[in-house]
């Protein structure tokens, strides 16, 4: 049941890995040369490149570059001359922090919000519904200025403090949670299951912890999966705007050098990230649930 | 649920209507009149340099929804076209399917981030990435969506009849996709216009003076202490519009929903 979802992966990887080496190589203009043009040194140009084995056939560096890629060697920044590994090591626990932190929100916040909203009729849950529905539109980047500038006024700078990005990115991930739980726990209500515990003379409560919520809450493991992989690729939103010098800022930095090391480094990473939490989520939902794991 | 639709078409029209609309030139800056308050004279303020805000408001829904219109064209093309591709000719769906796998490896603002290193900065550029990042996704959904319709007696009966491939594929899996691309187009519409704000807000789709919400909310957030009413105007029209959006995509969604359910329950009255 293991082998074929990480058959999948590998060949999605290798397939992801070989698009982004060859994108970068084939499509761009050189960006040594573009490096050296003000400079107007071909001499020195031509050293960079073999430098960084530009000059070796394209297959060749193909080549290299997976089996440097299998011993964690993403190639060199082109600007500072460090190690893509060491350039994202140094960044990545800023941004593993805040986007922890925000997952266990997003899960904790989302998923109480989600059930009390299914079961509950009051006014109460249906003004929650409608703060968690405009939480759900609202762009973060709104939200974040917003933020920033409230908590500006109330209490000074925040400057490289993690709770209020947390908070933030964590409630927006939280409406997105929500908004399924909601609908999973309804879906359940009218499953036949449910309605053969009922018959049975299960009293409510047990109906509704035991057959409707852990039926209900298995779509959930997958969207944590694909919002802390969100969490990750968006930080390079919400580093840009709380100024946390993470991964997030480190990409875009690259993106506006054009630094294709760094970027190719950091979104294979994120590529890796995404797709092994799918399959892993895939798999453990697979494990959760019964109808899946004898189909 | 008109209510969303409505203020849509507003919010097109004000964007559409920007140049008869707009009291002043949007990039005329005046020193002297920097960070003014609301006033009759400038009736959403100015911003850092004087420009009036009501102008780049207006100039830059016409540039900013522009350019999400633009990202969704270039998500739904290649998405519908592959789509068609991988139904109509079975040889090529195990590839096709293993390219969207490798496609919706990436998340999306990486994958727009990843295009725009290899174009570089600029508005064009920017739309094409945005839409190309969500394009794996659209060909997917429509690839179901289509599979499913392939299988529909309709369908069958055409090609018992022996008509043409592409005969098929125009008239009815193109026409029994609309309802479901209808919705489609809106949801990609709505990441598009989110994703597309946000590369302009990190400077990377052209100017930097250039009226835009994403820019606009970008230079607005430096003075907003002093003078918020240069990012308010900008980030409350961006969330007004993604609002709308997705109050009338999630509206089409119950609305089909239901409309299954009626046709489900109508079905099996039919069959009792």
């Amino acid at each position: 049941m293991l082998l074929r979802p990480l058959l999948s992966l590998l060949l999605t990887l290798w397939l992801a890995v070989t698009l982004a080496f060859f994108a970068l190589r084939v499509l761009p203009g050189d960006a040594i040369a573009a490096q050296f043009a003000a400079a107007a040194n071909p001499a020195a140009a031509a050293l960079r490149r073999e430098q960084l084995g530009l000059d070796l056939p394209l297959w060749q560096q193909y080549g290299q570059y997976l089996l440097n890629l299998l011993r964690g060697d993403a190639g060199v920044s082109l600007y500072s001359a460090r190690t893509v590994t060491e350039l994202i090591a140094e960044r990545l626990p800023l941004t593993l922090e805040l986007a922890g932190l925000a997952l266990l929100l997003a899960a904790g916040a989302g998923i109480s919000a989600g059930v009390y909203t299914a079961l509950s009729r009051g006014v109460p849950a249906r003004l929650l519904r409608l703060f968690i529905d405009v939480l759900f539109s609202v762009p973060v980047y709104w939200t974040a200025t917003l933020a920033l500038f409230s908590v500006g006024v109330l209490i000074g700078g925040v400057q490289g403090a993690v709770g209020l990005p947390a908070l933030v990115v964590g409630l927006h991930s939280a409406a997105a949670v929500a908004r399924l739980v909601r609908v999973a726990v309804l879906q359940t209500a009218g499953a036949d299951f449910v309605r053969t515990a009922r018959g049975k003379g299960l009293p409510e409560r047990l109906v509704i912890r035991r057959h409707m919520l852990r039926a209900g809450l298995l779509p959930v493991v997958q969207l944590l999966a694909l919002q802390s992989a969100y969490l990750m690729g968006g930080a390079v939103m919400t580093e840009s705007i709380f100024q946390r010098p993470g991964m997030g800022l480190l990409l875009l930095d690259a993106v506006l050098a054009r630094d294709y090391p760094v970027v190719q480094g950091v979104v294979l990473l994120l590529a890796l990230l995404y797709t092994v939490l799918n399959t892993a989520a895939d798999v453990f939902t697979a494990l959760l649930d019964p109808r899946i794991r004898r189909a | 649920m008109r209510l969303p639709l409505l203020l849509l078409i507003g919010i097109g029209l004000l964007a559409l209507a920007a140049p008869l609309l707009a009291p002043y030139d949007p990039l005329l800056t005046r020193p002297e009149q920097a960070l003014q308050p609301p006033s009759g004279t400038f009736l959403l303020g100015t911003d850092h340099l004087g420009r009036d805000v009501l102008s780049r408001t207006l100039w830059g829904g016409r540039r900013t929804l522009s350019l999400a219109l633009l990202a969704t064209a270039w998500a739904l093309l290649p998405g519908v076209a592959g789509a068609l591709l991988a139904v109509s000719v079975p040889r090529l769906d195990g590839g096709l399917r293993l390219l969207v796998n490798t496609w919706l490896a990436f998340p999306p603002l990486a994958l727009a981030l990843l295009l725009v290193t290899l174009t570089g900065p600029g508005t064009a550029a920017v739309a094409l990435a945005v839409g190309l990042a969500q394009g794996g996704a659209v060909l997917r959904v429509c690839r179901a969506g289509l599979l499913a319709l392939a299988a529909e007696e309709y369908v069958l009966a055409a090609r018992a009849q022996g008509a043409a491939g592409w005969h098929i594929a125009r008239v009815h899996l193109l026409r029994g996709l609309w309802p479901l691309l209808r919705v489609l187009a809106g949801i990609t519409f709505s990441y598009c216009l989110f994703n597309s704000a946000a590369l302009s807000l990190l400077g990377l789709a052209g100017q930097p003076g250039s009226p835009d919400w994403g820019v606009m909310l970008a230079d607005g957030r430096q003075a907003f202490r002093a003078a918020p009413w240069a990012a308010l105007a900008p980030g409350l029209a961006i969330t007004l519009t993604m609002l709308c959006l997705n109050a009338l995509t999630d509206h089409d969604h119950d609305h089909d929903h239901n409309r299954d359910r009626d046709r489900d329950r109508g079905s099996a009255q039919a069959g009792a």
